[in-house]
C-alpha cells in the first residue's frame, strides 16, 4: 500500500481474482501476471463501487452477462488509455533493431518497406514510429518507407493531421526530438513539422470490412495495440484474417503488451526478439 | 527524407474469382473469405472444410461459418464433432462456442449421444451459453453420466459458467466418483467457487 | 548440452491444457513434488510460453481450441533444439490406437489416457526430466 492512501482492503480472495482473471482473459484476451493483482484489484474495486454491486459475486454476474456494457468499461479501466508518444517502445527498438533488418534482407531492389498503423487512434502513434526510424534505424535512408495510419474514427484521423499535441503526449520525447520534429504552437502545444506531417498516409478504414483493408495493400509490419481486446471471438478472427491477408509473407504484427494471440488466431507464428514477442505470417504458404 | 507516401488507395488486381477447389491454398482462402457471411453458403463451406487439408484455410472456413451463424451451420458444424481430424473437431467446437444461440439447437441431442468422446467435446460447447443454460444442460450429466471425462469436463465448465443451482448436481456427481481423484477434486473446486460469500 | 541432472529437482514443467482444473490440477501436483509449473491453454500459447524460456517437459493435452496439441507437436519438433527436442507427455480422454498412433506421429514421447492417476503421472515426469536427449 501507498503511504498516505486510504486503506485498501483487497476484495478478492485469490479465488476470485483467478476466476476474474480467467475469464478477462478468455474474453478479451487480456492477461496480468501476479505481479499486477494489486492494479486490477483496484479497478475491480472501482468497478464494484460505480456499479453499485454488494459484492464480488454481484460484480461477476453483472459482468458475465455485459450489464450496461460493463465488460467494456472493465477493458477501458484495465487499459492504459492515454495514448502518447514512444508508447511501449520496446517495440519499436524491436522494429528498428529485428524486424526492419530481416524484412528488407528478403525484399526485392526498390521496393518500399510499408508499416501500418491500425488502427492509429489521433496519430501518436504513427509519428512516433517515423521518429523513431528517422531516428534509430542506421539503415532509414537506404530505403523508402511508407507509413499508413488508419482509423475508423474521422474525428481522431483528423487531429491525426493536424498533428497537434500536448506536453503531456510528448513527455516521453527527449528535447532535441520535440526540436527537430515539432514546432510550438501555442501555450504548452506543439504540432508536428509540415514535411513529417505530410508524408504519413492517414485512412479511415473500417479494420473489420476485408474489403476496407484491402484497399491498403500489403504491409511488411502491423501495429495493431489495444484494440482487439473490445472485440469478441467471431470479430477477432476476422480482424485477424484481415491482418494476415494484408501482410506480406513474413511480414510482422505487433499486439499490445498485454495481449496475445493465443486468444485471437492460430494463424500467426510466434517470434521473440530481444525487445519483444511478436507474431509473423509465414513466409511460405505452408500446410501445417 | 525516407518516408513517402502515396494518396491513392491500393486498389487489389482485379483477379478472377478464387475457388474453393483449387490446388493453390491462396486461392481457397481466398474464396472461403468471399464466402463468408453468406447464409447461402453454408453447404459449399461445410463440403470445403470437410476436405481442407491446411489448417489456415481450415480456420477462415470455420470464421465463414461463424458469421452466418444460423441453425443450419450449427448442424453442420454438429457433424464434425465425430471426425477423426483432430483439428476439424476442434475448429467446430471452437465455431460452435462462437455462435451460441445456434448451438443451443444441437447440444441438448449432442450431450445424449451414446458415443462418450462426441459427449465430453459437446460439454465444451456449454462454455459460452447463458450461465443458467450451461447449468440447465449439465446438471443432468453431472447426476447421471457414466464417464468420469464427460463429467469432468462439465464441471470445469460450470466451474466457469455456471451457477449457484449447480451444487446440488456437483454434490451429486462428487458422490459417485469418489474413487476418481481429479473429479473429487474438481468438484470441490467447483462448490468453493459457488459458495464464497455472495 | 544438458547434462543429466538430479530428477524432481528443479526441473521445469509446462502444462498445455484448455481446461483451467486439469491445470490446476497439475500444477499442485507437480509443485508439491518439487518442480516448477508453468501453463497454457493452447497450442498458441505454448508457443509463446517456450518463447520465453525452456522447459524440461511439456504434457500436452490433445482437444483445444486454436492450435490442438498434435497441431502444436508438429510444429514444435519442426523448430531446432532445445525447444524442437523438448519431451513432451501428451493426455487426452482419446484412447483409440489411432490417437496413439497419431501423437507419435506428431513427436509424442509418451501418452496417458485422461483421467491420469498421480503416481502414473508423477512417475512419467521423474523418468521425462531425468535426461535430456
Amino acid at each position: 500500500m501507498i503511504a498516505g492512501e486510504r486503506s485498501f482492503r483487497s476484495v478478492t480472495s485469490s479465488e476470485e481474482f483467478q476466476t476474474l482473471c480467467e475469464f478477462i482473459y478468455r474474453r478479451t484476451g487480456m492477461s496480468f501476471s501476479e505481479g499486477r493483482r494489486y492494479y486490477v484489484e483496484r479497478r475491480i474495486d472501482e468497478r464494484i463501487r460505480a456499479t453499485g454491486a454488494n459484492s464480488f459475486r454481484a460484480y461477476f454476474t453483472l459482468l458475465r452477462a455485459n450489464t450496461d456494457g460493463e465488460l467494456e468499461q472493465l477493458i477501458n479501466s484495465l487499459t492504459v488509455n492515454e495514448t502518447y508518444f514512444y508508447r511501449e517502445e520496446h517495440q519499436f527498438r524491436c522494429l528498428s533493431s529485428d524486424l526492419l533488418p530481416d524484412i528488407v534482407s528478403r525484399k526485392p531492389a526498390g521496393q518500399p518497406v510499408r508499416i501500418w498503423s491500425a488502427p492509429c487512434s489521433t496519430g501518436e502513434e504513427p509519428y512516433s514510429i517515423a521518429i523513431w526510424l528517422l531516428e534509430n534505424w542506421p539503415d532509414v535512408d537506404a530505403y523508402d518507407i511508407e507509413i499508413v495510419a488508419s482509423d475508423i474514427d474521422t474525428q481522431a484521423l483528423s487531429r491525426a493531421r493536424s498533428g497537434c499535441y500536448g506536453a503531456r503526449s510528448l513527455a516521453r520525447l527527449s528535447s532535441e526530438i520535440i526540436e527537430r520534429y515539432f514546432e510550438p504552437a501555442g501555450p504548452a502545444e506543439y504540432r508536428i513539422n509540415e514535411e513529417l506531417r505530410s508524408s504519413i498516409y492517414f485512412s479511415s478504414i473500417n479494420l473489420m470490412d476485408p474489403a476496407a483493408t484491402r484497399t491498403q495493400g500489403r504491409f511488411d509490419v502491423i501495429f495493431c495495440r489495444n484494440m482487439l481486446i473490445y472485440f469478441d471471438d467471431a470479430s477477432r478472427r476476422v480482424a485477424a484474417e484481415n491482418f494476415y491477408d494484408c501482410l506480406e509473407p513474413g511480414g510482422y504484427i505487433c499486439l499490445g503488451h498485454t495481449e496475445a494471440m493465443s486468444r485471437i488466431s492460430p494463424l500467426f507464428q510466434v517470434r521473440r526478439f530481444h525487445d519483444a514477442i511478436v507474431y509473423q505470417k509465414p513466409e511460405e504458404k505452408s500446410d501445417a | 527524407m525516407p518516408l513517402i507516401r502515396r494518396d491513392r488507395a491500393q486498389q487489389p488486381p482485379t483477379a478472377p474469382p478464387a475457388s474453393l477447389d483449387s490446388p493453390d491454398p491462396n486461392q481457397r482462402w481466398a474464396a472461403a473469405r468471399a464466402l463468408a457471411g453468406d447464409p447461402s453458403a453454408v453447404e459449399q463451406l461445410d463440403a470445403a472444410l470437410c476436405r481442407e487439408t491446411d489448417r489456415r484455410v481450415q480456420e477462415v472456413i470455420l470464421t465463414g461459418l461463424i458469421k452466418i451463424g444460423s441453425v443450419e451451420c450449427a448442424e453442420a458444424l454438429a457433424v464434425h464433432l465425430r471426425s477423426t481430424d483432430v483439428g476439424l473437431r476442434s475448429g467446430a467446437i471452437e465455431a460452435l462456442q462462437a455462435m451460441p444461440d445456434a448451438a443451443a439447437a444441437v447440444l441438448p441431442a449432442l450431450l445424449a449421444d451414446p458415443d462418450r468422446h462426441v459427449r465430453i467435446r459437446s460439454v465444451e460447447i456449454a462454455r459460452t451459453v447463458a450461465p443458467e443454460r450451461a447449468t440447465e444442460l449439465l446438471s443432468p450429466i453431472l447426476e447421471q453420466d457414466p464417464d468420469e471425462n464427460v463429467c469432468a469436463a462439465a464441471i470445469d465448465v460450470l466451474t466457469e459458467n455456471g451457477t449457484p443451482e449447480a451444487v446440488p448436481s456437483l454434490r451429486a456427481c462428487a458422490q459417485r466418483f469418489s474413487g476418481v481423484a481429479f473429479l473429487t477434486f474438481a468438484a470441490n473446486i467447483a462448490l468453493r467457487r459457488f459458495a464464497e460469500k455472495g | 548440452m544438458h547434462e543429466q541432472r538430479a530428477t524432481a529437482a528443479v526441473a521445469s514443467v509446462l502444462v498445455i491444457d484448455d481446461a483451467s482444473l486439469v491445470r490446476l490440477y497439475y500444477r499442485q501436483l507437480l509443485e508439491e513434488a518439487g518442480y516448477k509449473v508453468d501453463e497454457a491453454l493452447n497450442g498458441v500459447e505454448a508457443f509463446e510460453k517456450i518463447a520465453v524460456q525452456d522447459f524440461d517437459l511439456l504434457i500436452v493435452d490433445i482437444n483445444m481450441p486454436k492450435m490442438d496439441g498434435l497441431a502444436f507437436l508438429t510444429a514444435l519438433r519442426a523448430q531446432p533444439a532445445p525447444a524442437g527436442t523438448t519431451p513432451a507427455l501428451m493426455t487426452s480422454t482419446e484412447d483409440r490406437d489411432r490417437d496413439f498412433e497419431a501423437a507419435r506421429n506428431a513427436g509424442a514421447n509418451f501418452y496417458l489416457v485422461k483421467p491420469v492417476a498421480d503416481e502414473l503421472l508423477l512417475r512419467h515426469v521423474a523418468a521425462m526430466t531425468g535426461v535430456r536427449q
